[in-house]
C-alpha cells in the first residue's frame, strides 16, 4: 500500500528524495517530509490535475516530549473531493522553531494553525494574525503540552460586582 | 452652503456593533463584532472559546472507554453520531469487527439522530427570522424521537449508547414498534414544514440570494457538509467513504445550486426525507444476533452475569478499572454528522491510555466562511447567515 | 420599597407581603443564558410538552434587564465567567438564580484547566438542579422551589 499509493509515487518521480518516510497502516498512508519542502509539495499536491488535493480537512500538533528527537510535530489531512482519497502529511518541528504557514494554499488553515500555535507554543511564518483563540487572552502557557497540568495553574474563587477574582493554584 | 456643511457635519466612518457572548440568536455562547457602514456589513469578526472545556486534554487521561461520555458532549445535537465517529476508530486500530446487528442499530440511530438535529436547527433558524409557529411544531416531533432514545438507551440526551465493539443494549419489540410508527406520520409532518415555509413570499424573499458562495471558495475555505452541498458540490462520505454498512442502502446525495441560505434549506428538508428512508431499509434489515463483538479482552461481559458469576465480575472490574490496551499507531476516521465531516485524529502509544486525541469538528470549519458570507449583506441577514451555517459551539469550542 | 419598614410588623404587612410574593412568584421571566447541552433541555421545557408558560414563565427575556430569574444552564468556561458575572449584575432586584445541570452546579465531568468548578463561585445560587441533562421535569420542579421560595420571603430580607 505504500509504495502503490498514486500520491507518493508522483510525488517520488517530480521531487526525488522529498519524503523522508512514508508510514502506511489501517488502510491509510502518511508521508513525513520537511518542514522547508511543505509549501511545495502542498501546493503540487492541491493542482495537480491528478491528484487535487483541495480539501484541508485538519491540521493539528502532537506533543512527543522525550519519545522523539523534535518535540512536536504538525499533520496535516488532505482530501480530494474528487478521487475521494486521504493522506497525511507528518512534519517534525523542534521546541522554540517555526513552520511556514499554508494559508496560501488553504484557507480553512487558518484557525487551526491559531489553534495549534496556542495550545503547543508552535509558531507559523506568514499567518495572517497569529494570536490566540480559545482560551482567555491573558492566558500564561500552553496548555496541550504534556508538561501543563491538566487542572492548570491559576483558578476563579471569587465574583464581586463587577468581575472575578482569580488565584494561583498551589 | 448645502454641501460644504455636509462635508463637515455629516460622519461617515463606520459603527462596530458587538452581538455579544449572551444573545438569543447566536445558538449558543458566540461573540461577534460587526463593523457596519451604516446598514451595510463591512466585516465580521467571530469570537470563539467561551464554551472551551479542555475536552483533547481531559481525554489524554481517561482510558479509551472512558472518552466515550465526553464525545457526547461535543456536538450536543447530535449525541450518537459523535459515539459512532469515536468508536469506529478506536475499533479500527484494534481490528475489531463489529456484528452484523449492531452495525443496522448504529445506522438506525444515526438517521434517527440526524432527523433530530435537522428539526432543532429548523425551529430556530425560522425562529431567529420572525416565524414562531414551526418551532413548536419541530419539537413535538423531536419529542418523539426523544421517547425511543429513552427506551433504547436510558437517557434522552447525551446516552453514550454506541460502544467499542457494538451498541450497549438491544432494541427490544417495543422499541421497534415505535420507530415503525414514527417513521410512518413523520413524511406528512415534513409536508407541514413545507407547506408553511417553501413558497412563503416573506420567507423567500428573507432567504433568496442571501449568503450566497461558490462551491470552489466553500472547498477552499475547509466547508463541509449540508452547506457545501448547497452549492452543488457532490460529495456525501455515507457515499463516497462509506463505513458501518452505509454501502448497502439506497439513498440519493441531495444538492443545491445557488449556494444561499434558501437552497441550505431546501437540502436539509430533503434530507430528513432521506433519512426517513434509510431508518425504513434499516428495519427490514434487522436480524437476530450478537450486539457486542467477540473479543473478551475488550468487551464486557452482561451486566446480569456480572451480578451474579465471580469470574464475570472479576473479567468487569479489570477492563473497566485498568482498560484494554490498545496496539501502537494512528488512525483518523471521518464521518458524516448532520453539520458536516467529523474527524478523529488517534494517536496511541500502547497502552489503556490514548496519547492524543485531535477532534476536527464541521463547525469549526464552517464558521470560518462567516466573513465570505456575510460580507456586503445588510444587517438583518447575519441572524439568517448564522443559522443557516446550523453552529453548534459545543463542537467548535471543544 | 421603603413605607413597609414605617409600617412595622403587624397585619397589614403579612397582607402586603402576600399579595407582592403572590405576584413574583406567578409571573417569573427568565433571561435566555443557555451554554451548552443544557440549554437545549431548556427550550425542550418550553415547547409544548412540558408547558413553562402555564407556570408564569411566559417569554424569556433576552434582555437581562428585563428579567428576574437567571437559570444559568450549561458549562460556565473561565472566558465566560466575567460576562456571566456582568449580566448577574445588571440584573435588577429582586432576582433568583437557579444553577442547571451539573457543570453549572460544580463543574460536571470537565475537571480541566478550562472550566469554573461551580458557577457558585462566583454568584449566589438558589436552587441546584443535579442531571447531565436534567429532565425538564426536573427544571420544572426547580422554577416549584424558587416559588416556594418566594411565597415565604419577607420584607426585612431585602432591605
Amino acid at each position: 500500500m505504500s509504495q502503490e499509493n498514486p500520491a507518493v509515487k508522483k510525488l517520488n518521480t517530480v521531487f526525488p528524495g522529498v519524503i523522508k518516510k512514508v508510514i502506511s497502516g489501517w488502510g491509510e498512508t502518511a508521508i513525513i517530509v520537511d518542514k522547508a519542502d511543505l509549501e511545495k509539495i502542498g501546493r503540487f499536491l492541491k493542482e495537480d490535475p491528478e491528484l487535487q488535493f483541495d480539501l484541508l480537512s485538519d491540521l493539528g500538533g502532537v506533543d512527543y516530549q522525550g519519545k522523539k528527537e523534535k518535540r512536536f510535530e504538525v499533520v496535516y489531512q488532505l482530501y480530494s473531493t474528487k478521487t475521494h482519497q486521504r493522506l497525511r502529511i507528518k512534519v517534525e518541528v523542534g521546541e522554540n522553531e517555526s513552520i511556514p504557514s499554508v494559508t496560501t494554499i488553504w484557507r480553512a488553515a487558518e484557525w487551526p494553525e491559531r489553534e495549534c500555535y496556542e495550545m503547543f507554543g508552535i509558531e507559523f511564518e506568514g499567518h495572517p494574525g497569529l494570536n490566540r483563540l480559545l482560551t482567555i487572552e491573558e492566558f500564561d502557557g500552553f496548555p496541550l503540552r504534556k508538561d501543563y497540568p491538566l487542572l492548570g495553574k491559576a483558578e476563579i474563587v471569587a465574583g464581586y460586582e463587577g468581575g472575578v477574582r482569580w488565584q494561583k493554584r498551589s | 452652503m448645502a454641501e460644504a456643511l455636509l462635508k463637515t457635519q455629516l460622519r461617515t466612518e463606520t459603527m462596530i456593533l458587538h452581538m455579544g457572548p449572551q444573545h438569543p440568536s447566536t445558538h449558543g455562547v458566540l461573540r461577534v463584532d460587526l463593523e457596519l457602514d451604516g446598514e451595510v456589513i463591512v466585516k465580521v469578526n467571530p469570537y470563539i472559546g467561551h464554551l472551551h472545556r479542555g475536552i483533547e486534554k481531559l481525554a489524554e487521561n481517561k482510558t479509551f472507554h472512558q472518552v466515550i461520555p465526553l464525545t457526547d458532549r461535543l456536538d450536543y445535537l447530535s449525541p450518537m453520531i459523535n459515539n459512532l465517529g469515536y468508536a469506529l476508530a478506536v475499533e479500527r486500530l484494534l481490528g475489531l469487527k463489529v456484528p452484523e446487528r449492531a452495525q443496522v442499530i448504529r445506522v438506525i440511530m444515526a438517521e434517527l439522530t440526524r432527523i433530530q438535529s435537522h428539526l432543532v436547527w429548523l425551529g430556530t433558524h425560522v425562529l431567529d427570522i420572525g416565524a414562531m409557529s414551526p418551532i413548536m411544531y419541530c419539537f413535538r416531533e423531536r419529542e418523539q424521537i426523544l421517547d425511543i432514545f429513552e427506551m433504547v438507551a436510558g437517557a434522552r440526551m447525551n446516552p453514550s449508547y454506541i460502544r467499542i465493539g457494538g451498541v450497549n443494549g438491544d432494541l427490544t419489540s417495543e422499541a421497534i414498534d415505535k420507530i415503525g410508527t414514527f417513521v410512518e406520520n413523520f413524511p406528512a409532518h415534513i409536508k407541514e414544514y413545507e407547506d408553511l415555509l417553501t413558497n412563503n413570499p416573506i420567507w423567500v424573499n428573507r432567504t433568496k440570494g442571501v449568503g450566497k458562495i461558490t462551491g470552489e471558495e466553500a472547498i477552499n475555505l475547509g466547508t463541509t457538509g449540508p452547506t457545501l452541498r448547497s452549492c452543488g458540490v457532490k460529495w456525501d462520505l455515507r457515499k463516497t467513504n462509506p463505513y458501518s454498512g452505509y454501502e448497502t442502502y439506497e439513498f440519493d446525495i441531495i444538492l443545491g445550486e445557488n449556494g444561499d441560505v434558501y437552497d441550505r434549506y431546501r437540502v436539509r428538508i430533503e434530507e430528513m426525507k432521506q433519512s426517513v428512508e434509510l431508518v425504513k431499509q434499516g428495519l427490514k434489515k434487522l436480524k437476530p444476533g450478537p450486539i457486542y463483538a467477540d473479543e473478551a479482552k475488550v468487551i464486557p461481559p452482561p451486566k446480569e452475569k456480572v451480578m451474579t458469576d465471580i469470574g464475570a465480575l472479576i473479567h468487569h472490574f479489570k477492563i473497566m478499572s485498568e482498560g484494554f490496551k490498545v496496539p501502537e499507531g494512528e488512525v483518523y476516521q471521518a464521518i458524516e454528522t448532520p453539520r458536516g465531516e467529523l474527524g478523529f485524529y488517534i494517536v496511541s502509544d500502547g497502552s489503556s491510555k490514548p496519547y492524543r486525541v485531535k477532534i476536527k469538528t464541521p463547525s469549526f470549519m464552517n464558521l470560518m466562511a462567516l466573513e465570505t458570507l456575510a460580507k456586503g449583506r445588510l444587517l438583518a441577514d447575519i441572524v439568517a447567515i448564522i443559522g443557516s451555517i446550523d453552529i453548534v459551539l459545543g463542537e467548535i469550542d471543544k | 420599597m421603603g413605607l413597609e419598614t414605617h409600617l412595622g410588623d403587624n397585619i397589614l404587612t403579612t397582607k402586603l407581603e402576600w399579595l407582592v410574593n403572590w405576584s413574583r412568584r406567578s409571573s417569573l421571566w427568565p433571561a435566555t443564558f443557555g451554554l451548552a447541552c443544557c440549554a437545549i433541555e431548556m427550550m425542550a421545557t418550553c415547547m409544548p410538552r412540558y408547558d413553562l408558560a402555564r407556570f408564569g414563565a411566559e417569554v424569556f427575556r433576552a434582555s437581562p434587564r428585563q428579567a428576574d430569574l437567571m437559570i444559568v444552564a450549561g458549562t460556565v468556561s473561565n472566558k465566560m465567567a466575567s460576562v456571566v458575572r456582568r449580566i448577574y449584575d445588571q440584573m435588577p432586584e429582586p432576582k433568583w438564580v437557579i444553577a442547571m445541570g451539573a457543570c453549572a452546579a460544580t463543574g460536571g465531568i470537565f475537571n480541566s484547566y478550562a472550566v469554573l468548578q461551580g458557577v457558585d463561585r462566583i454568584i449566589p445560587v438558589d436552587v441546584y438542579v443535579p442531571g447531565c441533562p436534567p429532565k425538564p421535569e426536573g427544571l420544572i420542579y426547580a422554577i416549584m422551589q424558587v416559588q416556594n421560595k418566594i411565597k415565604h420571603e419577607k420584607f426585612s430580607d431585602r432591605t
